[in-house]
This record gives C-alpha cells, structure tokens and sequence, in this order.
C-alpha cells in the first residue's frame, strides 16, 4: 500500500512544503479575518478582524519576495487606514460604550 | 463623538482633596460642570459649641491641613473680640510671623500641587524641599509639624525660641533666591505659559457677587485684602502693600493666579523680615510660657447673648468666624460658632468657570484657585 | 563592513552549522544541512538581541529614576555626585548583603564597611541627614536601585490580572499583545554591532516605521475596550497624537534615507562610517526634529497626553494591572529605547567611535559599546524633557504637530536632497569637509539666537506672548496702588 508522502518522509516533506504551509496558515487568517469583519456584531470586533487579514494579506506580499508591497501594506492600512477607521466609526456613533452614564 | 458626563473625583488627581466634580464633556470641551461637595464634612461647627475656648483652636487647626496656623488665628481674634482681651504687642508681631510664614508654606503647597496639574513634578518636589523649611520653622514655634495649636486667647503659647529670628531671616533669604529659581522653571518655560495664559477666565465683578475673594480676587485687580482694606494685628505698622495683577478685560487667568500667589510669598517674606525686626523687646529675647508679655490674662467665660466676630485673610481667602457667648447657663463653652470658609464659595465659582474649556485645562484651572477641601466641608 | 572584534554572527553561524552537520547532515535529509543551520543562526541571533535589549532596558528605567532624582532634588552636583558612592559613618542603606545564604554576603558587607570608612561622610546626625538627604549611601559600583526593577517586575507577575466586569473581553486582552508584540517586533530591524544584528533586510527601516506605527492601534483598542471613559478619551488623544506624528517622524527619517541612499539601516550606518561624517553634522534640524517627533511616539513628557495622570487618571490603561500592565509599560519604555537607537544609528553614526580614525586602538573597544552608549547619552535628553518640561494640551500638541513639525520635516527633506544630489562627493564617496563645519556652525549659532527667546519689546509693553486676550494685557505687580 502507497502510504501519502507526508507520512512516508514527514521531515522530509515538511522542509520541503514549508512555504506552502506557511501561505495556508496566512490564507485562512486572511480568509478568516474578511469573514470575522464581516460577520462581526461588534464595529471593534469587526475592525480587529480586518486587522488581521491585512497583517496576512502583508505575509502573504513578503512570500511573494514583495518586500516593499508588504511594508507599505503594513504601514499605511495598519497604520493609517485602519486608524482613520477606527476615527470614523468610533466618533460618528451615537452611544460609544455599553451604556451611558445616566 | 457624544456628550457624556465624567464623574472625577472623590479620588482624582485633580482635586486636591475628597469631593466630586461632574464634568459633562463634549469630545474634548467641558459643557457642564456640577461640583459635589461634603465627602469630610466633620460638623466642626457643632463640635465647638461643646468645647471651651481653647480647645476650639486645636479643632481650627484642623480645618485646613495646608494652613493650620492662619485659621486657628482666624477663630483667636473673633474668640478676643467675643472677650474682650487685650492682646500684648509682642505677641501679636509673634502671631504675625507665624501667620505669614505659614502663607508661604501654603502658597508652596499650592504650587507644588499646581506644577503637577500642569504636567511637571519637578516644581512639587522643589515647593516641597522651600516648604520643609517653612515647616521646620513653624515646628520651632508650634512644636509640631502640621496642627500647631499655636495661638491662645490673648496672646501665644510660647514665645520666639532663642535662635529662632537668626535661623529664619536665613532661611527666608535662602528662600527668596529659590523663588528666583521657580520662576526660572514656570515663568520661561513657553509650555508653562501656553497652558496658564489665556485660560480659566474669572472676571472681578462675578467673583464678587460670588463672594469670592483673597488672591483669587486679587488676581482680578480688585485691590481687597483683608490685611490692607480692614487691618488687624500689626499690619498697619508694617511697610507693605497688597499684590494685585492688572487682568484683561476679560478677567484673571490661571497665569494671573499664579503671579499673584508668588508675588505673595515674596511679599510674606519680606513682612515677616519686618516683623522681626520691629518686635517689641527685640526677636532675640525669649520669655517663658504664660509670660505677661506674650500672654495676657483672659475671662474664661463669655456673657450670654455677646458676640464676637472677625474676618481674617486666610491663605486662600477671606475667612470668618462668628462666636456667639452662651452664658452662665453653656458654662466655659460658646453658644454658637459659626464659620465661613472662602473655598465652600470659590469652589461652584471655580467649577463654572472652566466650561468651553478642555480636559486639560480642568486641573489647570481648578488648581488656580487653590482649592481645599478640610475647610470647605467643614 | 566595519571590522569588530566580537563577530558574533558569524561564531554563531559556524556553532549552528557544526551542530546541524552532526544531526540533520548525517542523516538521509543531509540536503536540508545549510538551511537548518541558517535557521538556528536567524534564531540564534534575534534571542541575542531581544536578550540585549531587554537586559539593557533595566538601565533605562535605572536612569530614568536616578537622573530624575538628581535633576528634581538638585542638591548641587557635588552633593548629588558624592551621595551616590558614600555611605554615612561607615552604614549603607539596606544592608541586602546580611540576606545572602551561608554567609557569603559577608565579603561583601566588609568590603563596604571598609569604603565606607574610608571615603564615608562622618555626618553625626546620619539618620536626620539622610531623611532629608534622602540619597543612596552605598558605593556606587553596587548600582543602587538597579535591581529593583526586576523586583517590580515579580510584582507584576503574582499580580492577579483583572478584566473589568463591562470590558469588551476579546478586545481587552488582545490589545496589550498588538501593543508589546509590534514593539519588540521593532528590535529585529535594529543592529546592536557590526555583526551583532538579527536580520539584514534591504527594507529595514521602511519595516521598521511599518511596525513601529501599529502600536497607536493597540493603544486605541486598549483605550475602548476597557469601557471607561477616561481610556476611552486616553485612546483617542493617543491615536490622534500619534497619527499626527507619524507623518513627520516618516519624513524626517526619509531624510535620512535620502542623504545615506539606502533604506537598509545598516547601510545607513556604514554611510556614515565611511564618509567619515555623521548625519547630525550634515541634518541638524533632522536631529532635533526626529527626538522631538518621538518623544510624541513614545508619549513622555511634554506630549504625555494619552496618559495625562491630572486629568485622565492614566489614560488608556487605566484599567490593566498586573504584569499586563507591566508588560504595557515595559513596552513604553522599549519604543523609547528603539526610539534611542535609532537616534544613535541615524544622526551618531551608529557603532562608530567618535575618531575612530584618530585614536588608536579604539577599535579593540568592541563596537557594541559604542551603540549602547549613545542610545543611553540621548536617553538622558528624554529624561531632561520629562524634568524641565509641562504637559502640552491636546490641540497644542496637535497644532504643533502639522503647522510646525510638518513644514519643518519637509524642509529638512529637501535639505537632505540638496546635499545628496550637490554637494556629496559620489566619486571620492565623501563629503566636502568644509560643509559639515559650516551647517554644524550655523545651526550651532541659530540655536543661541533662538534659545534667547527673551523679547525686550514685549518685556517692556508687558504684553503676553500666549495669550489670546488683546485688548488690554495684564502684567505681574504693575498695578499696586
């Protein structure tokens, strides 16, 4: 019986997959965090997620020997974008927190 | 960004004591300000009317813990006036040093609690180092360090301790540089003076028909010193004049306050230099306690029905004190003491004052007009 | 390269290959040999620096509490200096070494006792003097207080940590990580030596600034979800302190990249190393641009804002306790300390000695040394800053922020593209040795006229400078009677 290759030379295949590997673990964090931003109750919750697929999406350019994609990526919807986000969303809301001081 | 009240305080840095202060904020602006006060109001008031004359001093004392001395004088002049004492020279100049050296320690205190609202813990740890000094001199005078129960009906406990006139023309002329040394690290500093001026305007004419008063009103460029307008104990003698700023049209700012408070200190020093050296019978003699010449002998009891009254210049305003003589019938005790404390009046003043401000100015303005809750809540 | 006589690279890189030969090279994966042994070495190297990092944060926070205490006491320098090694008639303050097990403290007690005696203060009243001297009386090679850090550190640990009952609980706990997890990331980027560095990117300093700027989202999230509306205003002044910052901080240092022509860190360094010119002769106003800009990224006085403790009680994490909070503040001081290096790596020249050229046998001082030291020299201007300074309002701040810091950053940047393009010398690969003297010197003479910012007009028309009132001016004591 022809057992799968993983299991014949796990070391082996393991050296030799691991970028394929680390861009599954990127990808369901992307994936997972555009589904987390949208399926989110909570605005913060749902930013939070798109935090995280953007910190992927950046793994994803720097596998892709796009160093610089990935920096700016980082730096301006990390840094900026997400912050203009958290601004907008944040300051138009009526009732901020959980409940209001009475 | 919705409006929504900030409760600061009964524990909040920025009260500088027990009390509350509402603060309805929009983002950043305050809108409303609702100050909520008597968190340590110890019904001082009450407690008199059951203790005799001396022993209500001790709990004058402790009306204010930054100024114990000016106010355990405040309630001796009007418990005189109630009976009747004449009160020997000498022991007035003594009361007037001790008065105005604890203003000096309480205008550190207050600047020591201002340069941390505004951002800086340097100038408190120097205020406080300037304020040992003060309080090592009262400690001399009073024997301890806070409460001294200092004065008496009719003159002092103790007179000058031998020594004491050298030590503190020292230490009076050591501070004096110092206070160079203070205006070096708040006057030039440009963010000092961005956070202090053209903030937390106040208006002469509203404080006074708040009934605000002393430096805060000073600040204002109404000339009211209690000392000056009104004087009492040695003050007409000595060479001085009230500090006064000359505002804006649109008031005093937390810079005029501060001016004001350090142009007072100087001056307190300068009067207690004075005072030394115009003592009768000289700061280096030295009598014994209950001596004639510091203590003049009293009436214990007051006659029913006879009142005693005296306004003073506290370190933070004009204080009073109303005694009312009960009689044989109350015994050694009065029949009514009645206080009035010029924080419990500066304080919804100083709290209305800082709306249309920001956040940040709220301990800027509120520490301006030194604040202090002891006396307030009685 | 610089040479350097610690080549820690590549010692660890031939251990890690002589261990990868002797395991995955004798085995059937022999292939895989270089890439273990690269990847043991990458590792190697950031656990060696995130080591050195975090071991010489402990000097920060020693320095930040001595220096404080000397610049706030200010007891004289002769007074403060001595205080720091002598005891009074022969006793030290909390003599630890009496706790040690089988007596071996004793060495140590005697040892003091014996300097004491020799160079100690004879003070008759030593416990009045030293209430109010209040100054360590040991010997100073002990550093005193040193290791009180890591005592506050195992309070933080046995702290219970404690989420408010209303707290957005996810959001709660995953801030601090986005906070400490994006600033020890910064330290990757950052050299600490010639071959002492754990990662040699061409991009490094666009990295760098990459993950330096997400911690304001931390901060943000830090500040909402713990559900008080003192973090919650604390988040946002840190968010927008911090946005407005960022965008001067980048250009100051694109400056620098522009004036070393490479966004790699270690070749701005080797720039300057080989030009033969630091970068704080050539962009003065850079320097001072890029430490004010972070003193504003690293929130400390006077841009402490986001935690103002006199009107926010501590800001945005009012709430968080325990190692958390430890954690959080441990990680304020790392930006500080990143913000120190990279002072010392972009305008000091990094790990060179200064004349390095001229003094002989300074380069057997190992290089590392040398970036430590600046790191630490330009930590004590922040300290100065938290000393000598107040707190600037929020608007303040951020009006300081685009209507000053932004124009002058741009300035600064097409000053570095003049001298880039026109003045640096691309065949010699050096620069005119007269233009350094000469904007070192201007900018010297600059900052004394503008540090006498005494106004004689506005002196004597008694008007105030920072007041918005202009119909009439006050002016201190002028109106007595």
């Amino acid at each position: 019986m022809e057992l799968p290759g993983f299991l014949m030379d796990p070391i082996g295949d393991i050296f030799g997959s691991i970028e394929g590997i680390a861009f599954g673990i990127m990808a369901i964090i992307a994936i997972g965090g555009a589904l987390g931003t949208v399926y989110s109750k909570r605005v913060a919750h749902s930013m939070l997620s798109l935090i995280m697929c953007f910190f992927a999406v950046a793994g994803v350019f720097l596998m892709a020997n796009a160093e610089m994609l990935a920096a700016i990526q980082i730096l301006v919807y990390l840094g900026s974008v997400m912050l203009v986000f958290a601004f907008g969303v944040m300051l138009s809301r009526r009732q901020i927190m959980e409940e209001d001081f009475e | 960004m919705a409006e929504m009240w900030i409760s600061m305080g009964p524990q909040h840095p920025m009260t500088h004591g027990l009390w509350t202060l509402k603060v309805k904020v929009d983002g950043e602006t305050v809108v409303d300000t609702e100050p909520d006060l008597g968190y340590i109001h110890r019904g001082v008031e009450k407690i008199c009317e059951a203790r005799d004359f001396t022993q209500i001093t001790t709990y004058c004392d402790r009306l204010c813990y930054a100024s114990a001395n000016t106010w355990s004088h405040a309630y001796i002049y009007a418990a005189e006036d109630l009976l009747d004492v004449e009160v020997p020279e000498r022991a007035e100049y003594i009361r007037m040093v001790a008065v105005e050296l604890q203003r000096i320690a309480s205008h550190l205190m207050w600047l020591g609690a201002y340069c941390p609202d505004v951002g800086n813990l340097t100038g408190m740890v120097w205020c406080l180092r300037e304020r040992e000094m003060m309080m090592d001199l009262l400690q001399e005078l009073g024997g301890s360090r806070m409460h001294y129960n200092f004065p008496r009906v009719g003159g002092v406990k103790r007179d000058l301790p031998i020594g004491f006139a050298m030590r503190c023309r020292a230490k009076l002329k050591l501070f004096l540089d110092r206070i160079q040394e203070y205006e070096a690290l708040l006057d030039e500093s440009t963010i000092f003076l961005i956070r202090t001026q053209g903030v937390g305007y106040a208006k002469a004419e509203e404080m006074i028909n708040h009934g605000v008063s002393g430096p805060n009103v000073r600040a204002a460029g109404h000339n009211y010193d209690v000392r000056w307008a009104h004087p009492y104990s040695v003050y007409d003698e000595l060479d001085w004049e009230p500090s006064v700023e000359r505002p804006s049209i649109k008031g005093s700012d937390c810079y005029d306050r501060y001016r004001v408070r350090v142009e007072e200190m100087r001056q307190s020093a300068s009067m207690v230099l004075e005072g030394l050296d115009k003592m009768p019978g000289g700061s280096e003699t030295y009598h014994e306690p209950g001596d004639p010449a510091i203590l003049a002998k009293v009436r214990e009891r007051a006659a029913e029905g006879k009142t005693g009254y005296h306004h003073f210049e506290d370190s933070r305003g004009e204080s009073m004190f109303y005694l009312v003589g009960g009689g044989e019938k109350r015994g050694k005790h009065p029949y009514r003491v009645s206080i009035r404390s010029p924080m419990f009046i500066t304080i919804p003043y100083a709290a209305k004052c800082m709306i249309g401000y920001k956040i940040a100015d709220i301990p800027a303005i509120m520490g301006s007009f030194d604040p202090c809750i002891g006396e307030t809540d009685r | 390269m610089t040479e350097d006589i610690i080549n820690m690279r590549g010692w660890v890189r031939t251990a890690m290959d002589f261990v990868s030969e002797n395991t995955i090279g004798m085995s059937r994966h022999w292939e895989y040999t270089d890439s273990v042994a690269w990847f043991l070495t990458e590792f190697m190297m950031c656990v060696m620096v995130f080591g050195g990092i975090m071991t010489t944060l402990l000097v920060l926070l020693w320095m930040e509490r001595k220096l404080l205490g000397r610049f706030m006491d200010r007891r004289g320098a002769r007074t403060s200096l001595r205080s720091l090694w002598v005891g009074e008639n022969g006793v030290t303050a909390g003599e630890w070494w009496t706790q040690l097990p089988f007596g071996t403290g004793i060495p140590i007690g005697m040892l003091n006792k014996a300097l004491n005696e020799i160079a100690g203060n004879d003070h008759k009243l030593e416990a009045v003097s030293r209430v109010k001297n209040r100054s360590y009386h040991g010997v100073w090679w002990l550093l005193p207080g040193f290791f009180q850090n890591l005592a506050d550190g195992m309070k933080f640990l046995t702290k219970e940590h404690m989420v408010p009952e209303k707290a957005d609980r996810y959001v709660f706990e995953i801030a601090p990580f986005l906070i400490i997890a994006t600033t020890v990331m910064c330290f990757t980027f950052i050299p600490l030596g010639p071959n002492f560095h754990s990662n040699n990117s061409e991009m490094s300093i666009l990295f760098l600034m990459a993950v330096f700027s997400v911690a304001p989202l931390g901060v943000f999230f830090a500040g909402w979800s713990s559900n008080n509306k003192y973090t919650l205003l604390g988040g946002i002044r840190s968010a927008a302190q911090l946005t407005a910052y960022e965008i001067p901080l980048l250009v100051t240092v694109l400056s620098v990249v522009v004036l070393s022509g490479s966004f790699n860190l270690i070749e701005v360094i080797e720039f300057q190393v080989d030009s033969g010119v630091w970068n704080i002769f050539l962009l003065p106003l850079g320097a001072v641009l890029f430490i004010v800009v972070m003193v504003a990224e690293v929130e400390r006085i006077p841009f402490d804002m986001p935690e103002a403790e006199a009107e926010l009680v501590e800001g945005w994490w009012t709430e968080y306790g325990g190692m958390r909070w430890g954690l959080m503040f441990a990680s304020e001081y790392l930006r500080t300390y990143a913000a120190c290096l990279l002072f010392a790596h972009f305008f000091l020249g990094g790990w060179e000695a200064p004349f390095e050229d001229t003094i002989p046998f300074i380069h057997y001082i190992p290089h590392i040394t040398w970036v430590f030291l600046k790191a630490w020299f330009i930590f004590i201007f922040f300290v100065w800053f938290r000393a000598a300074l107040h707190r600037v309002r929020t608007d303040q701040i951020l009006e300081f922020g685009w209507r000053w810091l932004l124009p002058l950053s741009l300035v600064n940047l097409a000053m570095a593209t003049v001298l880039r393009l026109w003045v640096y010398d691309g065949v010699k690969e050096e620069w005119p040795i007269l233009v350094p003297i000469l904007i070192t010197s201007i900018s010297l003479a600059l900052f004394v006229l503008l540090s006498i910012d005494e106004d004689p007009k506005a002196l004597e028309a008694q008007t105030r400078p920072f007041s918005v009132q202009t119909v009439d001016v006050a002016s201190p004591g002028q109106h007595r009677k």
